[in-house]
């Protein structure tokens, strides 16, 4: 019998891991078997990190129509609606980012030997492989159990990475070292039994200062910046932030946690989560829906409680009382001042050095473009740490790589040696650094090529690099692929969300523009949606915007006070030319996504896994439906009535249409039918209809069809927002109760 | 050790000269999945990593087999990875890599037709566990493949990549 890597490595992983991975092993037997529901399974594989990706329901749009892809495995699933055979995403969790050189060379091999030789680091310090095959994904836990590695927990509706600022321990500006309380943090919440039974997945970020936007706390379900008050160590506590459709700025629950009371906090929040947290709707289970629901009043009353009702854990405070010291790092070399060299290395040090805390030391960001390197070059990556540096590296928020430690006389050496890596990129933390989600490539719920998108930004940019004037250099650009917002685009100054449009009876990829969003203070304020334009006329677009603010700043004046003082309707008159692609005779690439070259579908769409579990597709479809009754509003606000009321039509069509799917119907894009499917499926069949309200809000949809043909004015618009807002609560009602009509159906079965 | 229960092979297929850029090979790589390009693989999607230093920079992802605009080395080349799929010992599944890379170099020269691919490729086994990078699984390698690219008309140059932790591999050249 041939050797496996599970009886060669049974030795070198903890019994606890090996277990794990052995039960994770049984379980995907057990499923080809035919033992397992599909949602359990997938649940099981999600909470150990394996995801769908973009096809796996078996279909794709090769650009003449969607074709099957026939598969080996035919009928046999993952999940459901996913294919067992179609390859798949393992995320790996780097808690805080932080990673040993022998882990980076283990994920090196995994990436070359089941993925594509492709390492991808991710706005939450992950690093993800793409392409990966199921059946592969426990010998792939078994050798990052190794290194000391558990992708437990890495997805699903738990505790997601713990994310940290990469300078934690070396940075001037901070408070003090967050790295033990993420790492404690990290480990006491692992499997924890309170945070089994989440409707919805949790993030928890750490930052050492307020001011800098390293740890982004401000948009996490739970944050925590390091804080010294009468001399004690402990943490401003901030909760419910999200970012999503509807981006949510976290409140305070604690003006002051001190530090023996942060493990204890943190689990009682995540009981009080687990116990009134919603279960059934996907779409409203994060805890900010609980946050804005129950108020932060409430809220900060039912942590206390619960945090008094807890049972003392001597792990609370263990990690304070003994300190672990197996995550200190030692520099390798004597400190010395910055040594200087050429121009190209002097430019490079202008953006991507920064000097520690520590006199003669400093930590170099190494930019990688869309987040991605190679097998190779991580195995060049660890070789060069681990003799200039030390022992660990660490993923950054902005896709990039950080290593620390570095004496300043060995600077250039370094410099040499990652640039015949590869890896010596300029421009960190600068409008050429950009941010992407995976979007199309690979994510299931894609609208729009993000990283295509981003991809031919930074290549223009790189070329007029030289030219771009200082303050536009600045600048920062983020895209996401759909509104999930994984691209993190609500707080950069030019922030770009995947969307699609109808044209001439063709679909073209879209972007919401998005603009003066904040990146600093822990990302301290979300930009302004202005207007949605072709995904090809977006580099054409940011020249514009970024020529219009150098012309017209004000002395000293930031990008995001500028967009802020034009305003958005002032900007959306800037970017009207854009609105509208050519016809598709005119110009066809408008109708094909950036890289790609198919023509423009959203056909492929499938089940959401990326946005954290398996969601339906219904719940994205009242999403975006409550996206657009908030332009709606923001319309209405500004003064333009026809387009709010017009607006708040097309969220009640959204709405209208998800549903019709979700029943079984189909539906064209087109308002007409919209009405007439909606009125079909979910009106004349009563599924819509409330027990007391019965069809009212259902109707609501047809007047507002109606009223199109109408005069415009404040007063109607006012009426149909209001209304709308109406029907979008009942379709989510509506959804709700066949939602457990299917649930008790299930159960009976 | 035997190297034969290992499953990964990677064969590349240098070019010497008239090599496109990355972007252009995009669409191309379209085609061959909507003509099914190579028979009783299935291939998915083509993944667009242009931007990575001396990547995979044109991925085509199949089920079994793996096809990459491939600039490793910083060499431009052709390369066929059979991951999974194929019953067979591992010089069976080299010698079928190197029929479905036959193919796929024959149909890149038509794409490209300014393309000259060179006469030397690498032939890799991405498997540490069955084949790890040593002295002794080179010498393994080298004998176990002889006999297959002989009858190409290539002979072993000698290893691949020097990394000592990059996959066992080696270079062959027309003999
Ligand atoms: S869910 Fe949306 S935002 Fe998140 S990765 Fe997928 S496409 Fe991007």
């Amino acid at each position: 019998m041939s050797r496996t890597w599970k009886t060669t490595l049974a030795d070198e992983i903890s019994s606890e891991l090996r277990t794990e991975i052995d039960t994770f092993e049984q379980q995907i037997e057990a499923k080809k078997a035919g033992r397992i529901h599909d949602k359990i399974f997938a649940e099981t594989r999600l909470r150990r990190g394996v995801y769908g990706q973009r096809y796996d329901n078996g279909f794709r749009n090769d650009g003449d129509g969607p074709k099957a892809l026939a598969f080996p495995c035919g009928d046999l699933t993952k999940g459901p609606d996913t294919v067992w055979d179609a390859p798949g995403m393992q995320r790996i969790k780097i808690p805080y980012g932080r990673m040993t050189v022998a882990q980076l060379r283990e994920m090196a091999d995994l990436a070359e030997e089941y993925s594509d030789a492709i390492l991808h680091v991710t706005t939450r310090q992950d690093i993800q492989l793409h392409f990966v095959h199921i059946e592969d994904a426990p010998d792939m836990h078994r050798r990052l159990a190794k290194v000391g590695i558990t992708t437990r927990e890495a997805c699903g509706n738990s505790v997601r990475n713990v994310t940290a600022c990469q300078f934690a321990g070396v940075c001037s500006t901070q408070t003090f070292d967050v790295t033990p309380h993420a790492d404690a943090a990290t480990q006491f919440l692992l499997g924890h039994p309170d945070v089994q039974d989440f409707g919805r997945k949790f993030k928890i970020a750490f930052s050492g200062c307020h001011g800098e936007p390293c740890g982004l706390v401000t948009f996490h379900d739970l944050g925590a910046v390091a804080k010294i008050q009468d001399g004690k160590r402990g943490f401003e506590l901030v909760v419910g932030g999200g970012l999503g459709a509807v981006p949510v700025k976290a409140a305070v629950l604690m003006e002051f946690c001190p530090e023996e009371e942060l493990l204890p906090v943190s689990q009682a929040v995540c009981r009080v989560f687990a116990r009134l947290g919603e279960k059934d709707s996907r779409a409203r289970a994060r805890i900010k829906f609980l946050v804005q629901k129950v108020g932060i009043e409430k809220f900060r009353e039912l942590v206390a409680e619960e945090r008094a009702a807890l049972r003392d854990d001597p792990r609370w405070t263990a990690f304070l009382e003994t300190p672990d010291t197996s995550f200190e790092e030692k520099p390798k070399f004597d400190p010395a001042p910055r040594a200087s060299g050429d121009a190209e290395y002097e430019a490079w040090c202008a953006t991507n050095l920064r000097e520690q805390s520590q006199e003669g030391y400093f930590v170099a960001t190494l930019t990688l473009p869309l987040g991605d390197l190679t097998s190779h070059q991580s195995r060049l990556l660890a070789d060069i740490t681990e003799e200039l540096a030390g022992d660990t590296l660490r993923c950054t928020v902005e896709q990039n790589l950080a290593i620390r430690w570095l004496s300043g006389s060995d600077l250039p050496k370094l410099h040499a040696a990652l640039k015949a890596a590869g890896l010596a990129e300029g421009g960190a933390g600068t409008i050429t650094d950009l941010t992407s989600c995976p979007g199309t490539d690979t994510c299931k719920l894609g609208i729009s090529a993000s990283r295509g998108l981003t991809g031919e930004l930074r290549k223009r940019l790189n070329v007029m690099q030289n030219d771009l004037d200082p303050e536009v250099k600045k600048l920062r650009i983020k895209a996401s692929g759909c509104f999930n917002s994984c691209g993190q685009h609500h707080v950069s100054d030019l922030g770009f969300l995947g969307v699609s449009r109808n044209v001439g009876g063709r679909k073209v990829p879209y972007f919401n523009v998005v603009v003066g969003g904040e990146w600093t203070n822990n990302g301290g304020s979300y930009g302004m949606v202005v207007t949605a334009i072709p995904s090809k006329s977006v580099p054409e677009a940011i020249n514009l915007l970024t020529n219009t603010y150098l012309e017209q700043k004000e002395q000293d004046e930031s990008f995001q006070d500028f967009v802020a003082r034009l305003g958005k309707p002032e900007i959306r008159k800037l970017l009207k030319p854009f609105t509208k692609p050519p016809s598709y005779e005119e110009d066809p690439s408008f109708y094909s996504d950036w890289g790609d070259p198919r023509e423009y579908g959203i056909g492929d769409l499938g089940i959401g896994e990326c946005a954290g579990e398996i969601v339906p597709f219904v719940e994205f479809g009242l999403q975006a439906s409550e996206l657009e009754l908030d332009q709606a509003q923001d319309l209405f606000d500004q003064g333009q009535y026809e387009e709010a009321q017009k607006r708040a039509f097309a969220a009640m069509a959204t709405a209208a249409k998800a549903l019709v799917r979700h029943v079984g119907g189909q539906v064209r894009d087109d308002a007409e039918d919209a009405v007439t499917q909606f009125r079909t499926h979910l009106y004349d069949t009563e599924l819509f209809f409330d027990r007391y309200a019965k069809g009212k809000f259902g109707r609501y949809f047809f007047t507002a069809f109606e009223a199109l043909q109408a005069d415009f004015s404040e007063q109607s618009a006012h009426r149909h927002l209001d209304e709308a807002r109406l029907f979008f609560e009942a379709s989510h009602s509506c959804y709700e109760r066949l939602a457990a009509a299917a649930a008790t159906e299930g159960a009976a079965e | 050790m035997s190297l034969q229960p290992a499953k990964r092979v990677l064969i590349k297929r240098f070019i010497e000269s008239g090599a496109p850029e990355s972007e252009e090979v995009v669409p191309p790589f379209h085609q061959w999945i909507r003509d099914a390009l190579i028979e009783g693989e299935l291939l998915i999607d083509v993944a667009d990593y242009a931007h990575v230093h001396e990547g995979p920079s044109v991925l085509l992802v199949g089920h079994g087999i793996d096809i990459a605009f491939d600039h490793g080395l910083g060499r431009p080349g052709i390369y066929v990875f059979r991951k999974r799929g194929f019953d067979g010992d591992l010089d069976a599944r080299i010698e079928n890599a190197l029929q479905i890379l036959n193919v796929a170099v024959a149909r890149f020269e038509k794409d490209f037709p300014e393309v000259k691919f060179s006469d030397e490729l690498s032939l890799s086994i991405v498997d540490r566990l069955h084949a790890p990078n040593t002295d002794a699984g080179f010498e393994d390698l080298k004998s176990l493949s002889a006999p297959i690219l002989e009858q190409q008309g290539l002979a072993v140059v000698g290893r691949h990549n020097p990394h000592p932790g990059a996959a066992l591999g080696l270079l062959a050249k027309n003999s």
